[in-house]
């Protein structure tokens, strides 16, 4: 029985604001708390984040998209997407035949970003990379080509893709698999040296290339200096870092081989060794 | 006071906004989980010492000095020695094992950890932030990037509204409409809508097909109470009912339909020929067919698969084509008790499915194939099982989707020539349907063989030619189709060939190749036998050396001349071939025509015009070849008088 003196418009808003209030976007609430704690699970790693292990535990988070997943089944997009995060954690994490099986269970046409779409392509590189990147034994005559033919793919993938930070990433996945084939070169014949030297430049040439103006403007300003611009984001604090850490590296290692580079492009010449 | 109604109305918006929040929850956990940023530490990497530092510290650790019996490296002395001699070349891969055994303080040479040295500069450059767990893990971002154009969320959210309020509208229609039969109708639509979940759809386009999908499928559930003010647009939508009614999968199969391109097309020409071009029993045949062809080419589609592309985006143009047919050879297809265009259509979907290079037909080469084939059943209605016989069907299917197929034609002629070329030799078969059933590979000889001889000249620009030459031989052939008794198709395709070598080389210009091509072609009618015996090859003779003594010389005439020739070979030719070879009489016809030019040249202007010059070579050409003339010699005194007796004949006779 309803109560005389309620208009309308009070019982519609009553009903409206309950209603929502009952519906509400669980789903969304739970994927959201899902996507920052796989993203602190992600860093912990790092030696460099204190208290990363206590903060987040990527297993704790690997699990917990498992049953998100499980609790939504019929929305492929939203399975899919997450897959990929939970497939990069274990990638990150080393966890190599997990991380495997978790790609596989992919489905490409599920995947609409093309951060996720490019990481899907490019697994295998990244499951074998984030694994082998940290031994330092030089590469061997099985490993070499494997690495030759990731660098090929990524190169031919990274021009097509539109974010910056995409490209960078992957980026310097390439070029740490480039310095490190360039690192277990000999350079003991004319012909050996040329090879080098031309192997440094192109490499850092390809790897500057996808960074912005302003990151260059910065590495060109801040050799030395550890300065953060008015205007500068975190995030192209760390692009512009990597990119002077990568030619500090490439600089150092043609230093300590005696090799004569023509840095491209040639500001990066111009640059204290 | 609220009513019962109004109450009853409350619970049902209030539903439908439950139904709308959990759709909303669901895009927008998608989204969240789709483009929200990931943060992606670079791995770290560690490096061995460079070759020649692990080479130098092996070759000192070897150096060193030890006590006797003391030796630290021993067990791999021998080995290291090995790896280490002169010219030996060792690897880091082979080195390294020793310098991780012996000198661990070398293992790692250098540490590339691109996050610590963010963190590191951070710390520095902002120490706030560096403490702040939440900027270090967005500092690690990597961005989703572009997304999807298809998938934009702001669009999915929309088509959820959208979906949600078509569900609404379906349940309550009365409130929106007072008419019951509209009432009907829009209720059917939007229940349609609400089934079509529309916020699934993956992109704009997807959404107009399943909007057109709804729509089609809301009218024809409905269509009783439609009142259509015209015949051919009821006749489609039973058309439709009835082939839905039996296809697979009913509910998709117009959605199916319309996801082709050639819907649209359709439908347009249905409105179009609606105009009043046809009877209301015109229109019931065209039901029948429609809904006919419809249904059975459903299982044509499903026996090849690879069809199934084609299918959807030419069956509005089969159709269009059928229709086309009815409007021309109506009476003759229709009077028939078989349902015949429906038998043609069928028939030609099914030819084309099991032809790879169809994929390549347009919509017009597509309508002329139907209306080609329409004709020729319309005119020869005794032959239907031969004409629909994958045979014939498959060689004029062949003559045209083969030669647009072909990469060494695509490669000399544009995509737009030879469809050209392809639709006027389809139209002029059906002008002339007998042409093709007396010769169903006329087609491919014509246009294929013309296309091939042509691109294997390699000239520039020789297009025109080939439309010349294909256009000068259909036309010739329609006026004079006992010529099908002889390798027509060949012999054109040979001459063709020959003058695209004579343009390449650059011995006539493109223009003057046409105009010899289209002339040459409706010369081959004079005297088919002799002209076109392929052995001997006196047309291609007789062009070949008209243009070598035109030469440099070679003007507007040559084209004229070369026919003049051709016509006095084919009058008179034979006796001069009795006692000849093909060579001698190349050659004695060369010689014949330069004195002739000489001749000309001392004429011209006295008792001769320029434009008498082919009627006065042709004459020459008959005299020669009847034996009237002794000596070719532009010199010798008969031949002058010969010659000009012909230049003064020809230039007293009346201009037409």
């Amino acid at each position: 029985m309803w109560k005389a003196g309620r208009t309308w418009g009070q019982t519609l808003t009553v009903g409206i604001l309950a209603l929502l209030l009952l519906g509400g976007c669980v789903t969304q609430q739970q994927v959201k708390a899902m996507v920052a704690e796989s993203n602190a699970a992600m860093v912990a790693p790092s030696p460099d984040i204190p208290g990363g292990e206590q903060e987040a535990s990527w297993k704790e988070a690997v699990t917990r998209i498992d049953r998100l997943i499980a609790s939504n089944p019929d929305q492929p997009v939203l399975v899919n997407h997450l897959r990929v995060r939970q497939a990069m954690l274990l990638t990150v994490n080393r966890h190599d035949s997990l991380a495997e099986a978790c790609w596989r269970r992919i489905d490409g046409s599920a995947l609409r970003t093309e951060r996720d779409a490019a990481l899907l392509e490019h697994h295998a590189c990244l499951v074998w990379w984030y694994k082998r990147a940290s031994d330092p034994s030089p590469l061997d005559a099985q490993e070499r080509p494997r690495a030759e033919g990731f660098i090929r793919d990524l190169s031919e993938s990274i021009d097509g893709l539109e974010s910056r930070s995409v490209r960078i990433y992957l980026g310097s996945i390439r070029v740490q698999m480039e310095l490190s084939l360039l690192n277990r070169a000999r350079v003991d014949t004319p012909e050996r040296r040329r090879a080098a030297v031309q192997g440094l430049a192109d490499a850092l040439e390809g790897y500057a290339a996808l960074f912005s103006e302003a990151h260059t403007q910065w590495v060109r300003e801040h050799w030395e200096t550890d300065l953060l611009p008015e205007g500068m984001t975190v995030m192209d604090l760390r692009h512009a870092s990597w990119l002077r850490g990568m030619i500090r590296r490439f600089k150092r290692l043609a230093e300590r081989r005696t090799l004569e580079v023509a840095w491209r492009p040639a500001w990066i010449g111009e640059l204290p060794g | 006071m609220l009513t019962t109604e109004a109450a009853g109305l409350v619970l049902k918006i209030a539903k439908g906004l439950v139904k709308l929040t959990h759709r909303v929850d669901r895009v927008l956990a998608e989204k969240e989980a789709a483009t929200e940023p990931m943060s992606l530490p670079v791995p770290v990497l560690n490096l061995a010492p460079f070759p020649e530092e692990m080479e130098e510290a092996l070759g000192a650790l070897l150096a060193e000095p030890h006590p006797a019996g003391q030796d630290p490296i021993a067990e791999d002395r021998e080995e290291m020695l090995a790896l280490l001699k002169p010219g030996a070349d060792p690897t880091s891969e082979e080195m390294y094992p020793f310098v991780r055994k012996y000198l661990p303080e070398m293992e790692i040479r250098e540490s590339v950890d691109l996050s610590s040295d963010f963190m590191r500069t951070l710390r520095k450059a902002r120490p706030d932030w560096a403490a702040d767990p939440e900027i270090r893990v967005a500092a690690m971002y990597v961005h989703a990037g572009r997304v999807d154009r298809n998938q934009s969320y702001t669009w999915r959210l929309a088509l959820t509204v959208v979906d949600v309020v078509a569900e609404f509208g379906a349940e309550n229609t009365a409130l929106f409409v007072r008419d019951p039969n509209l009432q009907g109708i829009v209720g059917a639509v939007l229940n349609r809508f609400g089934e079509a979940d529309l916020q699934t759809a993956d992109a704009p386009d997807a959404v107009l097909r399943a909007v057109l999908g709804a729509t089609l499928n809301g009218v024809i559930d409905t269509r009783e109470h439609l009142e259509f003010d015209n015949d051919w647009v009821e006749a489609l939508v039973n058309a439709l009912a009835a082939a839905r009614t039996r296809a697979a999968d009913p509910d998709n199969f117009l959605v199916g339909l319309v996801q082709g391109k050639g819907y649209p097309l359709l439908v347009g020409s249905v409105m179009a020929t609606a105009g009043g071009q046809l009877g209301a029993g015109d229109a019931e045949a065209f039901e029948r067919t429609a809904a006919s062809f419809l249904g059975s080419v459903a299982g044509i589609v499903e026996a090849q698969p690879t069809f199934d592309g084609f299918f959807k985006d030419h069956w509005g143009d089969l159709l269009r084509a059928g229709l086309h047919s009815v409007e021309r050879h109506g009476p003759a297809l229709l009077a028939d008790e078989e349902p015949l265009l429906e038998r043609i259509v069928t028939a030609v979907a099914g030819a084309l499915a099991r032809r790879p290079e169809s994929k390549l037909l347009t919509r017009e080469t597509l309508v002329g194939i139907v209306e080609t084939v329409a004709g020729t059943v319309a005119a020869h209605p005794d032959r239907i099982e031969v004409i629909l016989g994958e045979d014939w069907l498959g060689a004029l299917i062949h003559s045209v989707a083969g030669p647009m197929s072909d990469e060494g034609a695509l490669g000399t002629f544009t995509r737009k020539g030879l469809e050209t070329m392809a639709v006027n030799v389809l139209h002029t078969f059906g002008e002339q349907p007998e042409l093709i059933v007396r010769d169903p590979g006329l087609a491919r000889h014509l246009l294929g063989g013309v296309l091939r001889s042509i691109g294997e000249a390699g000239a520039f620009g020789v297009e025109p030619l080939a439309n010349a030459a294909v256009e000068g031989a259909l036309e010739t052939v329609s006026g004079h189709p006992e010529l099908l008794r002889f390798d027509y198709g060949e012999v054109v395709a040979d001459l063709a060939g020959r003058i695209a070598f004579l343009v390449r080389d650059k011995k006539v210009t493109n223009l003057q190749g046409q105009e010899i091509a289209r002339a040459v072609t409706a010369s081959l009618a004079e005297n088919p036998k002799l002209l076109m015996d392929l052995e001997k090859r006196l047309a291609g003779v007789v062009v070949e050396a008209v243009v070598e003594v035109a030469g440099e010389d070679a003007g507007g005439w040559t084209a004229d001349a070369v026919a003049g020739v051709l016509r006095a070979v084919a009058v008179s030719g034979r006796a001069a071939l009795e006692d000849r070879s093909v060579g001698a009489f190349r050659e004695e016809l060369k010689a014949l025509l330069r004195a002739g030019l000489v001749r000309a040249e001392a004429e011209l202007g006295v008792c001769m015009g320029l434009q008498a010059l082919p009627d006065v070579l042709e004459g020459l050409v008959k005299a020669w070849a009847r034996g009237g003339i002794e000596r070719v010699d532009p010199r010798d005194e008969a031949f002058i008088a010969c010659f000009a007796t012909l230049a003064e004949a020809l230039q007293a006779r009346p201009t037409e």
